[in-house]
């Protein structure tokens, strides 16, 4: 009887301890995200500290070679190889994966506990006639296309990083960002639509090649300009001028862009820093506080300014210097209370604007997502706050020119127009863009200031303020044409992405949106600065 | 010998006659066409206008691809329909690939005046859109006209009016066939 009652006791507790070392190896099991792909690794990689390991026997999953020599790893990728400690866990080999990829140039990290992830980084871009070639740390999937408007070439580089500490040599005329969290876009401008002549395929050395067309700094590799320092020329009641001297040829392309810390870039597409001089220091003016020479997020090197207040800038280069306007936008030196802002619920009445019908049959509208969102900012903003009118108040259209037009017969100092959008595939696209008219720079102000707070609170994607010569060059969108005041459309969310649609719908995410317009209304008025 | 000569003069004279008639009518006929005859939608000339510059055979159709937001565009040949406007079968062409469009949303004829083509659409056609879809859809007909057609100009048109809009963007008046290749 005793014998009986503890045999299964004993079997079980012998089957547990055989089990632990098994078990404890199962629970330090990690994911590996490795550039463009998650690889199945057998046995897996685990974690110990903060490191991950890769199992000997696993490193050809990533395209490695793994040899033990007594207590030490060698591992191998295509030229490089590295000798790393040995390390054995549950009886298996393994060599430190953080410590391999760091090595080899590539960019690894802890996405989450149990996630880690090896990226490639850039190393090199070169530009020459009909020709670019790519070459990264790790290879990577390309994805090579053309885009019009302006006409240009674009390799997506899925499986990269842009480390600021280890930025790419670049030859030519060319620009580059992190597109996604895992991709690099890397793009020529060019002066007529390409046509492709070669695409590249994964690798770590990429090279796309097409025809008909120059980059537009010109053929062959532009040569670089030297920006020699940041200079405060001149500043008056709502007008400062920065002159910037450089060596070189005339740049072409030379863009501003606002991040979200309200800090504006002047990006220098193809300049070269002066030695190792750190261009720019604190300047005595009303309204910067700080120019300087520095990388900007997007990879390339611009000037960085920080304002005391949202303004507008514009670069005009001579054949010796770049010539930056800082100028105080239209209106933005009216107390809120004093202005007067129209509020345009997109759509309306017959015009639906985009829809979206669920599976149990509801559709969803465009001009019902946007009018509560209106109403609120329109709530919001009345009072003693401001003077604040709806285009519409109810479901009709007041047709396209008259939103506008009322606008401008009430001598209104803002127009806000509240839209949601809608993209060809399902689930593909997401987030907000606001759009200004052409080249306008009021509006491209009040487009930034109300983008970034939108940025700051919708938790999707926020793709920033853009002209709408973007999506008809020359002629851009009717509302914002027609309007005489700064004047901006809001893309909040997409209504056929999941994600989007599911924030669209509820009262307190419209809410948070509209208290964003709001705010950045009140930040290009320097209530909030 | 006189009398007989007298009578072979008259009946030459009204041969003349009847002759300049038919001739003067015939003129007219080519010119104006039957009197109270007006094209609709339903009638307008789907045949090849004189201002296509390909043969029918080919038709060019844009193809537009979603790649992670962006669009990427592209054209693809297909086998033109007889008796069809090759713009009308890119146009279709495009508008069934894209899942923007309700499905009965067609283009069902187009009619040329000068440089300037008339798209008749489907009612269905004529409604608004997302922003981004919009301008899918305006880029995609826009091109469909451009590569099949010499056509300067275009307007849109259902049921016999403008359509305003599909959006955002003002379509009445005449639109340039080439506003997105234009800089």
């Amino acid at each position: 009887m005793t014998f009986e009652a503890k045999g299964p006791l004993t079997v079980c507790a012998v089957a547990a301890l055989a089990a632990l070392p098994a078990w404890l190896s199962a629970a330090d099991a990690v994911h590996v995200r490795f550039t463009f792909y998650e690889p199945s690794l057998s046995p897996a990689a685990v974690r110990i500290g903060d490191e991950c390991f890769l199992a000997v026997e696993a490193a050809s999953r990533l395209g490695w070679s793994a040899t033990q020599r007594g207590d030490r790893v060698i591992v191998r990728d295509a030229a490089i190889e590295t000798t790393l400690p040995l390390r054995r866990v549950g009886g298996t080999a393994y060599a430190s994966l953080s410590k391999a990829a760091e090595a080899f140039g590539a960019h690894a990290s802890w996405k989450d506990d149990r996630t880690f992830e090896v990226l490639a980084t850039v190393k090199g871009i070169k530009v020459e006639q009909g020709r670019i070639a790519v070459e990264t740390s790790l290879p990577v999937q390309p994805n090579t296309f053309v885009l019009d408007t302006p006409p240009r070439l674009v390799m997506d580089l899925r499986g990269a990083v842009l480390v600021p500490s280890k930025p790419p040599k670049v030859e030519g005329a060319v620009r580059f960002s992190q597109f996604q969290p895992d991709t690099v876009r890397v793009v020529v401008d060019l002066s007529a639509p390409p046509r492709l002549a070669a695409k590249p395929s994964t690798s770590r050395s990429l090279v796309a090649s097409w025809s008909s067309a120059s980059p537009v700094a010109g053929a062959g590799p532009a040569p670089p300009i030297r920006v020699k320092s940041v200079e405060l020329a001149a500043e008056t009641d709502g007008e400062t001028i920065l002159r910037i001297p450089y060596q070189g040829p005339r740049p072409t392309r030379i863009t501003t862009a606002r991040d979200g810390n309200g800090v504006v870039w002047v990006r220098l597409p193809n300049a070269q820093r002066e030695e190792a001089d750190d261009v720019g220091a604190a300047l005595s003016s009303t309204v910067l506080t700080s120019a300087s020479l520095e990388r900007t997020p997007w990879g390339d090197l611009g000037v960085r300014l920080e304002m005391r207040r949202p303004m507008g800038v514009t670069v005009s280069p001579t054949e010796t210097e770049l010539v930056v306007r800082i100028v105080r936008p239209k209106n933005s030196s009216l107390a809120l209370s004093s202005a007067t802002l129209f509020v345009d619920a997109g759509h309306g009445g017959k015009d639906a604007g985009t829809q979206f019908a669920l599976p149990d049959g509801t559709v969803v509208r465009e001009k019902e997502i946007v009018l509560p969102i209106a109403q609120m900012v329109s709530q919001m903003l009345s009072g003693e706050r401001a003077t604040a009118v709806l285009t519409r108040d109810g479901d009709f259209d007041p047709g396209l020119y008259a939103r506008a037009e009322m606008a401008n017969s009430s001598s209104a100092h803002f127009f806000l127009s509240i839209h949601a959008n809608s993209n060809k595939v399902v689930d593909s696209m997401s987030g907000t863009f606001v759009y200004y008219h052409g080249d306008d720079m009021d509006s491209k102000v009040l487009a930034e200031c109300i983008a970034a707070e939108i940025g700051k609170v919708s938790g999707l994607p926020n793709h920033g303020a853009r002209s709408d010569y973007t999506l008809y060059p020359n002629k851009g969108l009717a509302v914002l044409r027609t309007a005489n005041m700064p004047a901006v459309l809001i893309e909040v969310a997409y209504v056929n992405h999941a994600k989007d649609r599911q924030l669209l719908v509820q009262p307190e995410f419209r809410k948070r949106i509209a208290e964003a317009i709001v705010k950045g209304v009140e930040v290009y008025l320097g209530v909030d600065t | 010998m006189s009398t007989r000569r007298r009578g072979g003069t008259a009946w030459k004279g009204a041969l003349l006659l009847v002759l300049t008639l038919i001739t003067a009518g015939l003129v007219l006929y080519v010119k104006y066409g039957l009197p109270g005859w007006k094209p609709t939608p339903e009638s307008v000339n789907t045949q090849q206008p004189a201002t296509t510059s390909k043969p029918p055979l080919q038709v060019t159709v844009p193809v537009a691809k979603a790649n992670e937001g962006t669009i990427e565009w592209s054209t693809t040949t297909v086998q033109g329909i007889e008796g069809e406007d090759p713009v009308v079968t890119a146009v279709n062409a495009f508008l069934a690939s894209t899942s923007i469009v309700p499905e009965q949303a067609r283009l069902l004829g187009v009619s040329y005046e000068g440089g300037v083509i008339d798209l008749h659409f489907s009612p269905e056609f004529a409604a608004t859109y997302g922003t981004d879809d919009e301008n899918t859809l305006l880029r995609g007909i826009f091109r469909a006209v451009q590569e099949n057609s010499n056509a300067k100009a275009i307007r849109f048109l259902a049921g016999e009016k403008q359509i305003e809009t599909l959006g955002g963007y003002d379509l009445t008046g005449e639109q340039p066939a080439d506003l997105f290749s234009r800089k």
